[in-house]
């Protein structure tokens, strides 16, 4: 029925859910989502995996499912990373052009791009991505691409998105167990982006916020250059165990309140209004006040916007577009209205763009990591790039150009 | 009656009659004498003080010996006994001192037999006469001794009691913010400077036309009846980032030290002072940035234009934490539970140790311990001032403890707050603060 040679799977080992989605690129380059799997998550805390054995068996169980809805057998698939190890900043390289003509050449661009990515990282850490922004001959900027122009010099920006190795290689190692093959280490902030923003967004300036429940990942563009890009270990579980510590609760019962009752906001009125919490027969039922719920989370809501707001710092200008929720965390009763707060810039839960196949699941924003995941596969695929090397020779992408 | 005006004035007009400087001891005339430098048109300052000779050394205008009654002219020896002895014995000159006066400065240092002793006295007269009284006081190095330690934070808190609010100077933060080699004298002035600096901020505040003006109702309501411990910090900054620096260097300050002062306080006074090209996007920026880290606080910012400023930027911020009801008995380490801070059993650090120093036992808080939270949850020790933990540190020297019967020897958690589900990963750290403990718990709110 398919080309399986056409089918790309993004698999995503998240803190609160394992979550595998099947694409299928068409030889006109449209992009379909053929199915979704996913099993809640136990081995993982803070968006890395804590216990091999669990995150494997939930590996395999979101696997089987998208497989069993895709109708195809997955071999390999485009992994997702995200933690507190993994950071984004952004490099620049020179070359200068030595032609007696002094035209710039491929190969000239090539080597700026080159050195551009010799960048001096922690002993331990690798790269996960080098992304191009662009480049500059002598003293003009901005130059998308360079080659064909005359000039003394070129130098070429990048953005690098780098991790810890051994952290890396725990989730690669994790999917290896189950004889599958990993195409390649993405960070899942990045694709959540390409799953969510469109071509015009891109090119405004978007801030796209990933709230997962382990970690919140984030990337900007502008002008459509990827221009920042950033984890906080800080998600969806804190806000749970926030509200677990401050009310006294058990995890889960704090987890299933954040659900039901929780928000963003601190809403007028909700001050002195009561929670009744069934227990177990015999025993007295608890009551919560709705407002301390509401403030407990708000603080912890707010804070983490503010935090990824400063990491962005001025570069949150560029953002005209305005800013995107994705993840399960934009689920969240009036974080949109908060987020306006924070940020000054509209806001909005995030819609997968360009994308097509079941509607119901595409909207939700817990299935835009996956979903980005095996897009950013689709598009390797396009650019007819050889997959082998996986994660170790990531230098080939070219992202969101 | 002196210069100020026999009608009440319209509330906020300020008068500059209705501004007294009372400086008791020698700290507090030392500090007296940098004020003096300057022009505070219409105050009126006055040296108090037991002993006549550092008295006479004093160039304030008016002087006056505490405790001149027959036999003695001595200084009060460095115990905190006669100093208050000799200024109760004066109480009716003192009255005198601050008849018609809004505002009364009380500048001392805490420790020795005067300031300790007298300065509470004093600012209980002012208070008892109408004025909103403000201490300004150092407190004494570390290693001038465990004793003068013990008196000044027995005197901080009768100071306290008796003021509507005390701004600290501990020394031992002085020292911090200079350099090692620094001669001594120059570390003494380096506290008296800054205890000027704090009289000077809220006069400048208080009398200079401001574009938002702060104006003495504004300190009024801020403190009135507050008994609160301050913290006063004024940083400057000139050049072309003056706005960001000023707040760098404001957080940075000594006093702020760990950051979460300003957080954990719940009346801030902010006030801005710069030259006639003080753009309003600075100001703007600068009132901004200090906001956001004291949230939780009432907030009053003011600015004000001082052509002497040119080109400068003068941040001057005064966060007060603690104190609505009034204060109990003196006990140094009652950081108040009621700080808005969801907060704390009080700590207590001492080892019980068998040498006995019977000023200890009234330290000790009594019965803190039925004050706990019944929750499960035990809040993170709250962060201290400076003061505070220097108290903290000599208490623990000071360490034996006569076991009285119903005292309650408190202790440290140590574990302070369980992680939960984050107990076996890798604390996620910005800045020095650990996320993954509950933001209402780190920023001292409380839930009710």
């Amino acid at each position: 029925m398919f080309d399986p040679a056409s089918i790309v799977v993004g698999l995503e080992i998240g803190t609160s859910k394992v979550c595998a989605a099947v694409g299928d690129l068409t030889p006109q380059g449209a992009f379909t989502v053929l199915g979704l799997g996913q099993a809640r998550s136990r081995g993982v805390r803070k968006g890395e995996i804590m216990d091999p054995q669990k995150a494997a068996e939930d590996i395999r169980f979101a696997l089987a499912e998208a497989e069993q809805m895709a109708d195809v057998e997955i071999r390999s698939v485009f992994l997702g990373v995200t933690g507190a190890h993994v950071r984004g900043f952004n490099n620049r390289g020179i070359h200068p052009v030595v032609s007696a003509d002094r035209e710039i050449t491929a190969e000239d661009v090539e080597d700026a791009i080159r050195n551009a990515k010799a960048v001096n990282l922690p002993a331990d850490h690798a790269v996960i991505h080098t992304v191009r922004q662009d480049f500059a001959v002598d003293d003009l900027e901005d130059i998308e691409n360079p080659v064909g122009l005359v000039g003394a010099r070129v130098e070429a920006r990048v953005h690098v998105v780098h991790g810890h190795g051994n952290r890396i290689q725990n989730s690669i190692r994790a999917v290896q167990g189950l004889q599958i093959e990993v195409e390649q280490v993405v960070f899942n902030g990045l694709a959540g982006a390409l799953a969510v923003l469109g071509k015009e967004q891109k090119e405004l300036g978007a801030l796209v916020i990933d709230l997962g429940a382990g970690a919140t990942g984030f990337a900007l563009y502008s002008d459509s250059i990827l221009r920042h890009s950033g984890v906080l270990a800080v998600g969806g579980d804190h806000v749970s165990n926030d509200l677990a510590l401050g009310l006294n609760l058990p995890l889960g019962r704090a987890e299933q309140l954040k659900l039901d009752h929780g928000g963003a906001l601190v809403e007028e009125g909700s001050n002195g209004s009561l929670l009744t919490l069934g227990s177990e027969p015999g025993l007295p039922d608890r009551t919560i006040n709705l407002s301390h719920l509401r403030r407990i989370m708000s603080l912890r809501l707010e804070e983490t916007l503010e935090l990824v707001a400063r990491d962005v710092g001025p570069l949150l200008a560029q953002a005209r577009a305005g800013v995107f929720l994705t993840g399960g965390g934009a689920r969240t009763r009036d974080l949109v209205a908060l987020a306006e707060r924070v940020f000054q810039l509209p806001v909005e839960i995030a819609r997968t763009q360009d994308v097509s196949g079941p509607t119901a699941s595409l909207d939700q924003p817990e299935f835009s990591t996956a979903i980005g995941l095996a897009r950013f596969g689709a598009l390797r695929q396009r650019r007819r790039q050889p997959p082998p090397g996986g994660w170790k020779n990531p230098f080939s992408s070219w992202f969101g150009r | 009656m002196d210069a100020s005006p026999s009608s009440p004035p319209p509330p906020g007009a300020f008068a500059p009659g209705d501004f007294r400087v009372l400086a008791v001891g020698r700290a507090g005339i030392n500090a007296l004498e940098l004020l003096l430098r300057e022009d505070f048109a219409g105050a009126r300052f006055v040296a108090l003080h037991t002993d006549p000779v550092a008295l006479a050394r004093s160039s304030a205008s008016e002087r006056m010996q505490l405790g001149s009654g027959p036999g003695r002219g001595l200084g009060a020896g460095g115990d905190p006994a006669l100093g208050r002895a000799a200024a109760e014995r004066d109480a009716g000159a003192i009255r005198g001192l601050v008849d018609g006066a809004r505002v009364v400065f009380l500048l001392t240092g805490l420790g020795a037999g005067t300031g300790t002793g007298a300065a509470p006295v004093v600012a209980r007269i002012a208070r008892e006469a109408g004025a909103l009284v403000l201490g300004v006081t150092t407190l004494p190095f570390q290693c001038e001794g465990r004793l003068r330690q013990a008196h000044a934070a027995a005197g901080l808190q009768e100071l306290r009691a008796a003021a509507d609010a005390v701004i600290c100077v501990p020394n031992q933060s002085v020292l911090q913010t200079l350099d090692e080699r620094t001669p001594a004298t120059e570390v003494f002035a380096a506290a008296n400077q800054l205890v000027a600096e704090g009289v000077r901020g809220l006069w400048r505040m208080l009398t200079r036309p401001g574009l938002i003006q702060l104006d003495f109702s504004h300190l009024e309501r801020l403190l009135r009846g507050r008994h609160a411990e301050s913290v006063f910090a004024s940083v400057s900054a000139r050049g072309e980032h003056r706005a960001r620096e000023v707040v760098e260097r404001l957080l940075a300050h000594p006093f702020l030290a760990p950051g979460d002062v300003l957080a954990g306080s719940d009346a801030v006074l902010i006030n801005v002072t710069g030259g006639p090209d003080l753009t309003f996007s600075e100001l703007e920026r600068v009132l901004e940035q200090v906001q956001r880290h004291c949230e939780h606080a009432q907030i009053a910012a003011g600015t004000a234009i001082d052509d002497s400023q040119g080109g400068g930027l003068t941040l001057t911020v005064v966060a007060s934490r603690g104190g609505s009801a009034p204060l109990p008995e003196p006990g140094p380490l009652s950081i108040r539970a009621d700080a808005g801070a969801g907060e704390a059993p009080t700590p207590t650090v001492a080892p019980a140790r068998d040498q006995a120093d019977p000023r200890d036992g009234e330290f000790l808080s009594e019965g803190t311990g039925s004050s706990r939270t019944s929750s499960r949850l035990v809040p993170p020790v709250p962060e201290l001032t400076a003061a505070q933990r220097q108290q903290l540190v000599a208490r623990g020297r000071g360490g034996p403890i006569k076991r009285k019967k119903n005292a309650v020897q408190t202790t440290f958690k140590f574990d302070i707050v369980s992680r939960g589900r984050f107990e076996k990963t890798e604390a996620t750290v910005w800045q020095g603060q650990d996320l993954d403990l509950p933001t209402f718990l780190r920023r001292g709110i409380a839930l009710n």
